[in-house]
């Protein structure tokens, strides 16, 4: 077992310093930080220009060779030293430190949300399968799954903060905050959950075991909350916890409607000011939280079925 | 003597009255070019200088009038529609109203329900008609009774003409209207109410700004006619002196009128804006937006003023050439600058603050802007000591590095504490900053919000809001829906088509002009052949209603460009470049055809997309009307950093056209960078211009150049930017300038 968690740490790290690697390579082809620090606003020549230019390279760093660059970058990131944001002068880590609890309340919320919301929908669908609640739930997923979370943020906001004056419209500082982004943050999750859990439970409905439960004449009870749901939950945690790395990235949406002082937020205002240090940290978090997430799966079911260890 | 000033008095008035109604009714039609504004600085300073309440009751009018304005009348508009009235009123009354003749027409306008458009023909017709010296007052009410009878026979009062438009309104409100669809919509209203041409708003609003302004300049009148004798005669004397905008008047009385309503201000208040600056360090925020942040903490040593359009002196006394030099420029210090922290401001601070600053640091990157005319931005700090020498306490001696024309950009510098920056550093400062402004920094959070408290020792006018919260609030419908749920005062960079639902809704708005210029640049000597040809880029410019675009895409906010990067009233603004390429597709035609492109081409270009105020709209429009000629563009939105590191590198596809934007901060009116730069001529009336140290002299090649650049069809010029604020009506005064710097009225 101590074998199996070492490798597949090795095999997360290395997935880690890959997604890195490509953002570090691929954001200077998108554009370059130090343009942005010139002028070009003034009565100025060519020859001006070009030597303004190099000097923001060179204050930035940017004037070595990018291999040299990426040497740096991982020599210091070791060390823990993910350098000072080009455009907060502060380092890089502070930032998302400061952050970082924003996002993380608002995303554990909405996973609290998914769940309660998603969960009893699902596997009342199952249960009353055809009928209305069951398309209500379909419904609510398919609603889920189209809807563009930036539209229906500002349709909420219009709703509950302009017209019925209940909820803020943006921003942080009372509960009632995060209520909007945390609802709309958690509607995908609760689209997911429903239609999976709902298929889940359908599945175990139709098994062997539920029949053979049902021909001993168990209550109806017993036959789905301990032999149904028990055994239909397993693909629903699954996806549950697979969908959490999606709310990562459906968090900076919601974070830049809501005006939501995030690591999303945070994000989007680094990769439109070419912040790199920031940008780095920002995916090597995101990076490493996505792995996580899959690596703790993979634990759980290796110490579940142990013919996954061995493989 | 007394009655003279009466008679400016009431001239002011009826001229107040005449214009709003006037702009009003004539609010949808094609822009006239501007005419001389003699007449407006008449108004300006025989209200001023005679009685300065007045001054605040005509720009309350203009305001109604701009706020009432679904199509938001811009300043030019106004200032030339107080121009046309007060000489109307004047040549056809040379011995002017009495004050009785305008309460008579006023209270017959409140009597009678008038529409608008009867207020302006009693005015109109009572004014001009009537070339007797005394004006009867049966007369005119036999005028007005029968103006009113005309117009409306029926007697429709203001409230049915309300229900009736805001009914044909909202009906039309199902999704999100373009200025267009509220003109036709508004139009369609009032002509079935009235065929008229007038919402009830703003007959409404006519009538009563009419009466309160007419009502409280007669009581001004009253109160102030013992030091009328005296003020009549200058301020005849002022009024056939000179020339200054009109806009002048609207800032002085809207300073008045805001100190007047002071009281009622909201001790505190959130704004919410589309971006925070990153840095809190003076100098070193290179956006725009963040100037509303950096300029309530920091003074600078001058400002940009809006009316003259020239830097003038702030925390600096003076400064000028030493006498008999041309190349070396004294300042000379104010004695009694103090920052928040209690710091003093002396010649030698003022030296060790640019030291500091400029310290090779990551930090202050873009700091210094200005000052590479006196250091070699390659060596700073080595040649700062060269460029910069201290005289005596208050006196610093600057050293040009060349001849250059716009040695005072160098002077909007930002000065900070340096014993509270030697002491935390630049890096540290943005957390601690410290300035001379009205506002104290309290704390922040990097882009989430700034908070800020009145520093009650500021030497100047002091605000009448204590606390400002600015909110960071990237997305304008949330900015909007704030303001309309109660959490934001105020928001800048309001969309166009939210202004009229704002509006209806009981909010101001304030649509201010900046010194940035949206033009589509040609690149002339790239290897895109075509582009070369004069009369190409000639039929590029006939073939686009310009006109139709600053109204549908600008909202007609902001101004129309002339021709040249300077917008009117700017310094070197050419008026001779007026409706040079006016919309003409046929001509465009013709054009092509005879530089051999009959069947016409395809010209490569890149242009941003969301770095500058609706840059994509306007590009998109401007393809589809180079369409109808036969001009295709193989067209690339780039990602702002993209396209600045394209244009630095000079790789940018060859023929471009690059939306691009320039500053005209006061001398810098000319920028071509990119294009006309690489014309020889250009370069050579530039490198010329940069050598005279005469105003007039400078002023007249700015314009020559501005000729240059339009008879050679090197750019297309749009608009600038206009700075749309939206705030609750318990704010009034509030503005911005050119600069996009925040005004609040003081105390």
């Amino acid at each position: 077992m101590t074998a199996f968690i070492v490798r597949r740490l090795l095999q997360a790290a290395l997935v880690v310093v890959g997604v890195v690697t490509l953002v570090f390579f691929l954001i200077r082809v998108s554009g370059d930080p130090a343009s942005l620090g010139v002028s070009l606003e003034e009565n100025r020549t060519q020859e001006e220009i070009e030597a303004e230019y190099r000097r923001v390279q060179k204050q930035l760093g940017l004037d070595r060779h990018i291999l040299i660059q990426y040497v740096v970058f991982w020599g210091r990131a070791a060390r823990g030293d993910f350098g000072y944001s080009f455009r907060y002068s502060i380092p890089a880590t502070q930032l998302i430190i400061q952050r970082l609890p924003n996002s993380l309340r608002l995303g554990l919320l909405a996973a609290v949300i998914g769940l309660a919301a998603g969960l009893p929908l699902g596997i009342a669908a199952a249960l009353n399968r055809g009928s209305i609640l069951d398309n209500l739930a379909t419904g609510v997923s398919v609603f889920g799954f189209v809807v563009p979370q930036f539209w229906l943020a500002i349709v909420l906001i219009i709703i509950f903060s302009v017209h019925l004056g209940w909820l803020p419209t943006s921003g942080t500082g009372s509960w009632k905050h995060i209520i909007l982004p945390a609802f709309t943050l958690s509607l995908g999750l609760v689209a997911t959950v429903a239609r999976m859990s709902r298929s889940g439970m359908l599945e175990a409905l139709s098994q062997d075991y539920v029949r053979t439960a049902r021909a001993k004449g168990l209550s109806e009870r017993l036959v789905i909350f301990r032999h149904a749901l028990r055994n239909g939950s397993i693909s629903v945690i699954t996806v549950v916890v697979s969908s959490l790395p999606h709310l990562l990235g459906t968090v900076v949406v919601v974070e830049v409607v809501f005006a939501w002082p995030g690591v999303g937020n945070l994000m989007a205002q680094a990769v439109a000011n070419r912040d790199y240090p920031v940008v780095f940290l920002d995916v090597l978090l995101f990076g490493t939280l996505t792995v996580l997430i899959f690596l703790v799966m993979d634990l759980l079911y290796a110490m579940v079925d142990p013919r996954i260890r061995h493989r | 003597m007394g009655h003279s000033l009466l008679k400016w008095r009431s001239v002011a008035i009826v001229a107040a009255i005449a214009a709003l109604v006037f702009a009003i009714a004539c609010g949808s039609d094609e822009p006239e070019p501007a005419p001389a504004v003699d007449t407006a600085k008449l108004i300006q300073d025989a209200v001023s200088q005679a009685q300065s309440a007045s001054a605040a009751e005509i720009q309350k009018s203009v305001a109604a009038a701009m706020a009432t304005q679904p199509q938001g009348a811009s300043a030019a508009e106004i200032q030339r529609l107080v121009s046309d009235s007060v000489t109307s009123a004047i040549a056809a009354q040379p011995a002017g109203l009495t004050r009785a003749d305008v309460e008579s027409i006023v209270s017959q306008s409140t009597a009678g329900q008038l529409s608008a458009a009867d207020v302006k023909a009693i005015v109109d017709q009572s004014v001009r008609a009537l070339p007797a010296p005394e004006i009867d007052v049966n007369q005119l009410s036999s005028l007005v009774n029968s103006a009113v009878a005309d117009a409306v026979p029926e007697g429709i009062s203001a409230d049915e003409i309300s229900q009736i438009v805001q009914a044909q309104v909202s009906a039309g409100l199902t999704g999100t209207l373009t200025r267009g669809d509220i003109e036709d919509l508004v139009a369609q209203a009032v002509e079935d109410a009235v065929g008229d041409q007038l919402t009830a708003d703003q007959v409404t609003t006519i009538v009563n700004a009419s009466l309160v302004a007419t009502n409280q300049a007669i009581e001004n009148a009253a109160a102030d006619a013992a030091q009328a004798a005296a003020a009549a005669s200058a301020a005849q004397t002022a009024a056939s002196a000179a020339q200054t905008s009109a806009q002048q008047a609207v800032t002085v009385a809207q300073d008045a009128q805001a100190a007047a309503a002071a009281a009622a201000y909201p001790e505190s208040i959130t704004i919410a804006v589309g971006a925070l600056p990153a840095n809190l360090v003076a100098n070193v925020i290179p956006s725009l937006q963040s100037r509303i942040t950096s300029r309530l903490i920091y003074g600078q040593l001058a400002a940009l003023n809006d009316q003259t359009g020239q830097i003038e002196p702030e925390l600096a006394e003076s400064y000028g050439f030493v006498e008999g030099s041309t190349d070396t420029v004294e300042l000379k210090l104010k004695k009694n600058i103090v920052f928040h922290n209690g710091e003093h401001l002396d010649a030698h601070g003022l030296l060790k603050s640019y030291e500091l600053m400029m310290s090779e640091t990551a930090e202050v990157a873009w700091a210094f802007r200005g000052l590479d005319d006196y250091v070699d931005p390659a060596d700073r700090i080595g040649t700062l000591h060269n460029a910069v020498t201290v005289v005596d306490d208050y006196t610093l001696h600057y050293k040009l590095r060349h001849q250059v024309d716009r040695w005072a950009n160098a002077f909007t510098y930002m000065p900070l504490p340096p014993a509270h920056l030697e002491e935390i550093g630049p890096a540290g400062y943005s957390d601690q900053p410290v300035g001379t402004g009205p506002y104290k920094f309290v704390e922040w959070e990097r882009d989430n919000y700034i908070q800020l408290t009145r520093w009650d020792d500021y030497p100047g006018p002091k605000p009448v809001i204590k606390d400002i919260r600015i909110r960071h609030v990237p997305e304008a419908a949330v900015r909007v829906a704030g303001l309309r749920a109660g959490e934001f005062d105020l928001i800048t960079a309001t969309p166009p088509e939210n202004v009229p639902g704002l509006i209806s809704e009981g909010f101001q708005i304030f649509v201010g002009d900046s010194t940035q210029s949206m033009y589509i640049g040609f690149n002339i000597y790239g290897r895109f052949e075509p582009m070369a040809d004069v009369r190409v880029r000639q039929a590029l410019l006939y073939a686009v209603d310009m006109d139709a675009m600053y109204e549908t895409i600008a909202g007609g906010y902001g101004t129309r460009l002339q021709c040249q990067i300077v917008a009117p009233g700017g310094f070197g603004y050419n008026e001779d470049l007026v409706g040079r390429y006016d919309y003409d597709p046929e001509k465009a035609r013709e054009l092509l055809a005879e530089a051999g492109y009959a069947d016409g081409l395809t010209i490569p270009a890149s242009v941003t997309n969301a770095r500058y105020f609706r840059d994509r709209p306007l590009m998109d429009a401007i393809v589809s009307q180079w369409a109808q000629v036969g001009v295709r563009v193989d067209l690339a939105y780039l990602e702002s950093s993209e396209w600045l590191q394209q244009l630095i590198n000079s790789t940018l596809p060859d023929g471009v056209m690059n939306i691009g934007l320039n500053w005209y901060l006061a001398d810098n009116t000319t920028s071509m960078w990119g294009n006309g730069l690489a014309d020889p001529a250009f370069k050579e009336m530039r490198d010329a211009k940069a050598t005279i140290t005469d105003t007039a002299a400078r002023e007249a090649e700015v314009k020559k150049i501005a000729a240059h650049i339009c008879d050679n069809a090197q750019a297309l010029h749009a608009y600038t930017i206009p700075s749309v604020l939206a705030f609750g009506p318990n704010m009034p005064g509030i503005t911005s300038s050119i600069s996009f710097e925040l005004k609040i009225p003081s105390e």
